[in-house]
């Protein structure tokens, strides 16, 4: 079972646990990111996250596609990851993972984390607390999964 | 004819419509797309290089430098997205 969505709502970990909790699973672990009040030494207020959504939902799902498949275990996974304008301590993106054992969870979500940080079609507008706007810089889009490159 | 090519993070800055326009004939190559993306705003410093560090998508996927366009297709033009550890 998958979900993944690109939201404008607030993301919901209550929710995400519940998707992904069953009765044949022995193991829930979650990944919240969150807004910070820093980036390289500024003072941040809130993030607006731009993105691409069609094309962000279909690369989520294939990521989590590649997460599930890589797995030895069958793995129940939730992911959402915020579109818009959030505050200090707002929810960016959730990970949930539900499976029969620890090790494929923590696997399958720190593949989807690093996977979403390099091909999700997002960015990031810093809103800081003396009143600029700037874009976070970054690195150019992976076309293919990078662990899939190793 | 002319292309149109959606803009999002930092090429919203340089195109406040939201999208790029750029003259051209079909097919052509995306990377031929950048080409003449870069020439637009030649006189900004680091334009040409946001360009070359951006890819060129359609609504399902990436595509390389080498895609040949052949019809008119909705194209966005996505830049470096900034990751985090």
């Amino acid at each position: 079972m998958l979900h993944c969505a690109i939201v404008t709502n607030p993301i919901s970990p209550v929710k995400a646990e519940e998707f992904v909790s069953r009765a044949e699973n022995g193991a829930i672990l979650s990944f919240v990111g969150q807004v910070r009040n820093h980036h390289q030494g500024n003072q941040v207020k809130a993030i607006n996250y731009d993105c691409a959504p069609k094309l962000a939902q279909n690369i989520l799902l294939q990521i989590a596609k590649e997460a599930k498949e890589n797995s030895p275990h069958p793995l129940v996974i939730y992911v959402e990851h915020f579109m818009g304008y959030l505050p200090i301590g707002g929810i960016s993106v959730i990970i949930s993972i539900g499976s029969p054992h620890r090790d494929s969870a923590y696997f399958a979500s720190r593949y989807i984390i690093e996977e979403i940080k390099t091909r999700l079609p997002i960015w990031k507008q810093e809103h800081l607390i003396n009143g600029q706007i700037i874009w976070q810089d970054g690195h150019p889009l992976a076309i293919q999964p990078i662990n899939a490159q190793k | 004819m002319i292309l149109s090519i959606e803009t999002f993070g930092a090429f919203r800055d340089f195109y406040k419509a939201g999208f790029i326009e750029i003259e051209c004939e079909l097919p052509i190559q995306i990377g031929t797309i950048k080409d003449l993306i870069a020439l637009q705003n030649i006189e900004i410093p680091n334009f040409a290089n946001l360009v070359k560090t951006s890819v060129i998508a359609n609504e399902t996927e990436i595509l390389g430098d080498a895609f040949m366009i052949d019809k008119i297709c909705q194209l966005m033009i996505l830049p470096p997205v900034s990751g985090g550890k």
